[in-house]
């Protein structure tokens, strides 16, 4: 009986984890495309590699038309064959089938005149001196030559857009690579930091207000939000939230820091313009304002919820925690192409890896998302993931607790079921 | 008139009343289970431990819920699982209850196949099971509207969707049923009086029926055997305990039951705690949405080996091809879907009378039988795990070889126990 | 006696076949009747646009049945796609449910295009599907022609011509 038991528990634990792991694990791995784990090193891995995915898909497409026009190509070529073996009556026959043809297709249906032009010419065909067709086989083997030309020229101009696509997509990976390295390059500068102070204050808070240092931005909220979509950010804590390498980037060129390349351009400027320098060396300058900005906030402590006014509460609301910002907001839905998503149960709508992964790169977690990247460092990551987990998820601690001892009644009560049942059993059994 | 006599203490005051101990006995110490049983016997009592589980737990859930569009979405999320005393427990019990609850059907289920427990005087046991498979069903898809996310909102559509392919009055019927051009207030709040008034009421009389099914035919056993419950509970009684082949319900049989009841109840409650993710699909965190569609829409596990039938046949099919007239319109791949998802639903409930053969065994000692119940079970597990994963390339493939597979196994059943029978018959001569 | 029991038979089983299929159809016929969609929702599901009142070139939003509609009237010819869009009176319309085919955003108008904010697909002022992942071209809803007005939410023969084509 014993065995008997056993053998049923590990057939259905058998299946039942066959079930499990296919409708869960294998399933979601088939459903959602891979992403590489957030590293915050805010470097162009992950921006070219979505380059890469998109030039890749690009001459996916190209390969695709050229591989049609190959089999164009080869159907010619035996046309062109046939044609050369055939002799003048052959040739003849071919001929007058092809006009034949012609009279079927649907192009010509109900056009007399054209019709009648057709059956002229099968007349002549029939007519036809064995010289004179000669000279018609080698106007139709030209015809064909001619055709073939044509498709290997189509090839081979594919081919020089494939190597172009090649060329743009590497130029592209270039620059980012470029542009990264010297993020990376300014980040490593000693900053001065009054230099800093001066700088900021001249290029930065003609939009930016920072108040710990007593500056006030320039418009009140419902101006800067008619005029820029969202209101700019205050700097006071900017130097603690976000990364160091990033900030130097945003400065330097925010479209490319932030990844916003398919939203904006020259022709279609993002409201902050990228820093064109104050006459000293540019990289100098731009360490000096990051090394402001971390100065002035080095000694700022900020809680879970403050992170997340200060980095994302400009574009989205929690409104189970009273967040409520931009629910109406028209100004913002026609900047970002809709009202970004209320993030109180996003928690639990995205795994924690992914929430990591998507606030490092949107692009690479969804492609084509209006979300830019905003730049945050580990640690604020860490605060902000935390802050949504105890606004979507507040009672997980409780939940553990309580459950424990649900659990620990149930074993108390198993061992009590347990020995009734083998005090009942000795008598019925052997 | 019964005869009036002194009573003495409370059970007696009863008794006089209604008959306790009578009633005890026919329903208690003196209803027989055959002793050659396995854990596989506890099921019935898991599932209806668990529909009480899901009873209470959906009581508490409705004092605070809002069936309203504006509303529902965050009376769950917000009110219910964060402001309520342990609401968050009513909840997530609530949630793996129900997928719990299937997975213990299929499994009570297969172990009818397999002991071929719907067989002979045990049809109407098997039927009213079907019927309660149906009804929880219902109740399960009408349950995951409620909340109002985005896969409850687009399941909702999908599946209410398929009653546009029924000929002729299609359109209206999908009309009428939603009360709405398109999944809307009306279709949430008459879900809401399906799942919790119509629908239990109904799965309750069910169980009742079913239970009263098993009294005539009595249990089945682990080979099948045919007792007779009358001498071997006399046997029983005499205190021949050891060598009567049945047991009481209570103690004996119950008590084994409430062991094994434990063990699912402990797997339960740290599924409760620490797993629910399983039993809550991560997209329905967000919003219902009527004017964005998820990236993928899929039922719940539970309902996956007959959506992907549903999906199975992913081409028109000429009609007549085979008799040369291509001018025919084509049946469209929705419409041998609907038929194949019919049919796939509706077969099971056959079962009694599609198995021809009259022996009473478990599957091994059935010869083809136990190789067509492994191909069923596997089928339809491969159904499950495809019916998940986005309909595309190899996939389809896969699928619809499947669905065939499946309606494949239940033109074979009669054949294979037709064969089965006629050797009985030559071996018995 | 045999008559009276004959007779008891088919008055008791008259009482109640009538009493049950009376019961049960009045309970099929009320079910039936109370599940209708309310006059309200009815009322909201045929929606009549008055034609002449649309800007020229430019999108019209309708909210039908839970989407959004998109109606451009079209007098330039360079923008006019026979397949997709409907000629009436001196000029051509184009109607489409506003529902991105890829993921079910809602497309925004932008220099006589449609570009989808949330991944970027495009489509033009026919709703042909021009850039990016959507897979189809925006879907027709049904609609009839009447005078000088589009009907959404009732099948004309222009509706059937275009799907079909």
């Amino acid at each position: 009986m014993k065995n008997v038991d056993i053998k049923i528990l590990a057939v259905i634990l058998f299946f039942v984890t066959i079930l499990y792991l296919g409708v869960e694990p294998f399933a979601h791995s088939q459903m959602h495309k891979h992403i590489d784990d957030a590293d915050f090193a805010y470097d162009a891995k992950g921006d070219n590699k979505v380059l890469l995915e998109q030039n890749h898909k690009q001459i996916d497409d190209f390969e695709e038309i050229k591989e049609i026009n190959a089999k164009e190509i080869m159907k010619s070529k035996k046309r062109l064959q046939e044609l050369e073996e055939f002799d003048s009556e052959e040739f003849r026959d071919f001929w007058i089938q092809k006009l034949e043809n012609q009279k079927q297709d649907p192009k010509y249906k109900d056009q007399e005149k054209e019709i009648a032009s057709i059956d002229k010419e099968i007349v002549k065909a029939k007519e036809m001196e064995v010289e004179e067709l000669k000279n018609v086989k080698t106007f139709f083997m030209n015809n064909y030559k001619n055709m073939i030309d044509q498709e290997n020229f189509l090839s081979k101009k594919i081919d020089q857009k494939i190597t172009d696509a090649e060329n743009e997509s590497q130029q592209q990976m270039d620059d980012v690579e470029f542009f990264w390295n010297e993020a990376e390059y300014i980040a490593s500068l000693e900053a001065n930091i009054s230099n800093g102070k001066k700088l900021v204050q001249m290029s930065c808070t003609g939009c930016h207000g920072i108040s710990t240092e007593g500056i006030l931005a320039p418009m009140d909220d419902a101006t800067a939000k008619m005029s820029f979509g969202v209101v700019p950010p205050d700097l006071s804590t900017s130097g603690k939230i976000y990364d160091k390498k990033f900030l130097a980037a945003l400065i330097k060129n925010p479209i490319i820091a932030m990844n916003l390349e398919h939203k904006f351009d020259n022709m279609n400027p993002h409201p902050m313009p990228p820093f064109f320098g104050a006459g000293g060396d540019i990289s100098e300058e731009i360490a000096d304002m990051v090394g402001y900005l971390k100065d002035i906030s080095k000694d700022v402590t900020l809680s879970d919820k403050e992170v997340f006014i200060n980095a994302c509460a400009r574009c989205h609301d929690v409104r189970y925690d009273g967040i409520l910002g931009s629910k109406n907001d028209q100004y913002l839905a026609k900047y970002m192409g809709s009202i970004p998503p209320d993030l109180s149960m996003i928690i639990r709508a995205k795994s924690k890896q992914y929430l990591r992964n998507f606030i490092y790169n949107p692009q690479m977690a969804l492609e084509g998302t209006a979300m830019p990247r905003v730049g945050l460092d580990k640690n604020s990551t860490e605060q902000v993931i935390n802050y949504l987990e105890s606004i979507g998820d507040s009672k997980k601690e409780e939940r553990e607790r309580v459950i424990l001892k649900i659990v620990a009644f149930l074993v108390f009560i198993m061992i009590l079921a347990y020995l009734w049942k083998k005090l009942l059993w000795r008598e019925l059994k052997d | 008139m019964a005869e009036i006599k002194e009573t003495n203490g409370i059970v007696d005051w009863l008794d006089e009343r209604l008959a306790v101990r009578k009633l005890a006995k026919v329903l208690m110490t003196e209803y027989w289970i055959p002793k050659n049983i396995n854990f596989l016997w506890a099921m019935g009592i898991v599932l209806m431990v668990t529909f009480m589980l899901l009873f209470v737990s959906g009581l508490m859930l409705l004092a605070y819920y809002k069936p309203d569009v504006a509303l529902a979405f965050d009376s769950v999320n917000k009110t219910i699982m964060q402001d309520v005393g342990l609401g968050w427990l009513w909840r997530h019990m609530h949630a793996v209850g129900a997928s719990l609850i299937f997975l213990v059907i299929y499994i009570h289920m297969f172990t009818a196949i397999y002991y071929g427990s719907y067989k002979k005087t045990r049809e109407i046991i098997w039927i009213t099971g079907m019927l309660l498979f149906v009804t929880f069903s219902a109740e399960a898809f009408s349950g995951y509207m409620l909340p109002w996310g985005q896969m409850s909102y687009w399941a909702a559509t999908v599946i209410t969707g398929l009653f546009e392919n029924v000929p002729l009055v299609g359109e209206d019927l999908l009309v009428w049923l939603r009360g709405n051009f398109f999944v809307a207030d009306a279709t949430l709040t008459r879900f809401f009086m399906l799942h919790v008034v119509l629908l239990p009421i109904s799965i309750m009389g069910i169980i009742a029926l079913h239970f009263y099914s098993l009294r005539i035919p009595h249990v089945n056993n682990q080979e099948g055997e045919e007792i007779d419950f009358d001498e071997e509970s006399k046997k029983f009684l005499d205190g021949n305990k050891k060598e009567s082949k049945v047991i009481r319900f209570f103690p004996d049989f119950l008590s084994k039951d409430i062991f094994v009841l434990c063990i699912y109840l402990i797997f339960f409650f740290l599924l409760v705690g620490f797993s629910y993710n399983f039993a809550m699909d991560p997209i329905n965190f967000e919003p219902a949405n009527n004017l964005k569609t998820p990236a993928h829409i899929y039922p719940e596990w539970y309902f996956l080996w007959s959506y992907e039938i549903l999906r199975g046949f992913f081409f028109d099919i000429p009609q007549g091809w085979w008799i040369g007239l291509d001018f025919l319109p084509k049946i469209p791949a929705m419409t041998i879907g609907l038929l194949a998802f019919g049919f796939a639903n509706f077969i099971f409930f056959l079962l009694p009378f599609l198995d021809r053969s009259k022996v009473v065994a478990p599957a091994h000692k059935r010869g083809a039988f136990v190789v067509w119940f492994w191909l069923l079970l596997i089928d339809m597990i491969i159904l499950t795990i495809w019916g998940k994963l986005p309909p595309e390339g190899i996939n389809n493939v896969i699928g619809f070889i499947a669905s065939m597979t499946f309606i494949g196994l239940f033109i074979a059943l009669p054949i294979i126990t037709i064969k089965e029978r006629n050797k009985d018959k030559r071996e018995a001569k | 006696m045999a008559i009276d029991e004959t007779k008891r038979k088919v008055l008791g089983w008259s009482l109640g076949i009538s009493a049950l299929a009376g019961t049960l159809g009045g309970l099929g016929l009320g079910v039936k009747k109370s599940f209708d969609p309310l006059p309200s929702v009815l009322e909201a599901g045929v929606v009549s646009v008055d034609l002449s009142a649309l800007t020229l070139n430019k999108p019209t939003t309708i909210q039908f049945r839970g989407k959004p509609i998109f109606i451009i009237k079209k007098d330039n010819m360079n923008f006019v796609n026979e397949k997709r869009d409907v000629k009436i009176g001196d000029y051509f319309y184009s109607i489409m449910i506003g529902s991105c085919t890829h993921l079910g955003c809602i497309p925004a108008w932008k220099q006589e295009k449609f570009v989808c904010a949330c991944h970027g697909g495009q489509f033009d002022s026919s709703g042909i599907n021009t850039f990016g992942p959507p897979p189809k071209p925006l879907v027709i809803p049904a609609f009839k022609i009447q005078n000088s007005n589009i009907v959404l939410g009732e099948v004309g023969p222009e509706y059937t011509k275009l799907v079909n084509s």
